[in-house]
């Protein structure tokens, strides 16, 4: 009970309130909805705290461990991405050096939690989810990256330098990944890690078999319904008289004298 | 085959290749989880189906809208998810079938909930940085000319 109202109600609220918070068009409900989110996500990120007892509560505590860099990585990125030649909103070269400090600094934090000591830890033992978490994005991506360049290099027009620089970032992400299955980090070893890849492959094709099955389940559904709907009525054929009065009509607007 | 089905079969190898190639690294260096993930994955796909088809049905009430509000296809999806539901319950009881490090069903349950959400915090990171990255490199190159008389 103490885990559905700290750490499963803040939860739902989080989710709920951030996917009414985009796509409500009223004002005052979106205004609602980003404040019940922000309650839900603080209360979340208290859940190590609140109810330490819960096996849960390990997922606010990631979430709190992993908020910082992630929100640097995405600030920088966006820093970046805006102080280049945008032709509105353009960002200032000032901008451009923050935001490589923060896509820099974000990059190591994250690094740090595998390679140095800053692993989240919760209760002496490495958090499971993490385990879960940098695997995933690790492996995500670098298949997303090289999806990029690739997607650059063949529908682009002399996107060549760009794809380039995508296929920088998953070569830099494929290496983390083989390092971290050969090398033993401070608190995650390579065997440990290795076992983590593998359930997070299962989970990411697991994960998308199960989404693509419900989409197809959805798609059926409404493929019956619309099935079962009895035929639109269609109109008659113009009549004789109609069929004048319409090509008269036509007449005279394309007729006129030849220039 | 034609331009367009052959380039987008090259970005799909483009993305599975990486990952592909990992998998035979971890096969190489040889660790028998076979039992583990293939757990994993069935719980993954349940949660995933339950997850999205509830997801879904939310959906529908959009779609009805549309629709003068019809019953029928609120009510087939709510099945689909009650029975995703179901047959969730119904695996992760059938005794070590499905149960992970956890005791119980309950348990499993809410595991696989919560590994769901950190696994798309996790995909949507990813999509930041691939995206982002892309858009970095395409607005970090000098404006190109598209005529010469520009």
């Amino acid at each position: 009970m103490q885990a559905a109202f700290w750490f499963w109600f803040p939860a739902i609220a989080l989710v709920v309130g951030t996917g009414t918070a985009l796509s409500s068009k009223s004002d005052l409900i979106k205004k609602l909805s980003k404040i019940i989110a922000v309650i839900g996500f603080v209360m979340v990120l208290f859940s190590p705290v609140t109810v330490p007892e819960s096996p849960s509560s390990a997922a606010g505590h990631l979430l709190g461990s992993i908020v910082g860099p992630c929100a640097l990585l995405v600030t920088g990125i966006y820093l970046l991405a805006f102080s280049g030649n945008v032709e509105v909103g353009k960002l200032s070269s000032t901008d451009r050096k923050i935001g490589s400090v923060c896509t820099f600094l974000g990059l190591v934090w994250l690094e740090g939690m595998h390679w140095w000591t800053w692993t989240p830890m919760l209760n002496g033992e490495v958090n499971p989810y993490w385990l879960v978490f940098w695997p995933t994005f690790l492996l995500l991506s670098t298949g997303l990256s090289s999806g990029a360049a690739f997607s650059l290099r063949y529908l682009g027009d002399s996107r060549e330098q760009e794809s380039n620089f995508m296929l920088v970032i998953s070569s830099l992400t494929f290496t983390l990944t083989a390092l971290g299955m050969i090398l033993d980090g401070p608190n995650i070893s390579a065997e440990i890690f290795r076992d983590s890849f593998w359930l997070a492959v299962s989970d990411i094709f697991g994960l998308g078999l199960g989404v693509g099955l419900s989409i197809l389940v959805f798609a059926f559904v409404i493929w019956v319904y619309e099935s079962s709907l009895p035929p639109t009525k269609s109109l008659d054929a113009p009549s004789q008289q109609e069929l004048v009065q319409a090509s008269s009509i036509v007449a005279k607007h394309i007729g006129g004298e030849q220039e | 085959m034609s331009d367009v089905s052959k380039t987008w079969k090259i970005v799909i190898m483009a993305i599975s290749a990486p990952p592909l190639l990992l998998m035979i690294i971890a096969v190489i260096l040889g660790d028998d989880i076979t039992s583990q993930a293939f757990k994993r994955f069935a719980n993954a796909l349940i949660t995933g189906y339950t997850f999205s088809a509830g997801l879904l049905f939310i959906n529908m009430f959009f779609y009805a809208d549309s629709r003068h509000r019809p019953l029928a296809p609120l009510f087939g999806m709510m099945l689909a998810t009650i029975f995703g539901s179901m047959i969730t319950l119904w695996l992760l009881s059938q005794g070590d079938l499905l149960l992970e490090e956890n005791g119980s069903v309950r348990a499993q349950a809410l595991s696989n909930i919560v590994r769901i959400l950190v696994s798309l915090v996790a995909l949507i990171m990813s999509v930041a940085v691939a995206v982002g990255g892309t858009f970095v490199a395409i607005t970090s190159r000098p404006k190109r000319k598209l005529f010469e008389e520009e």
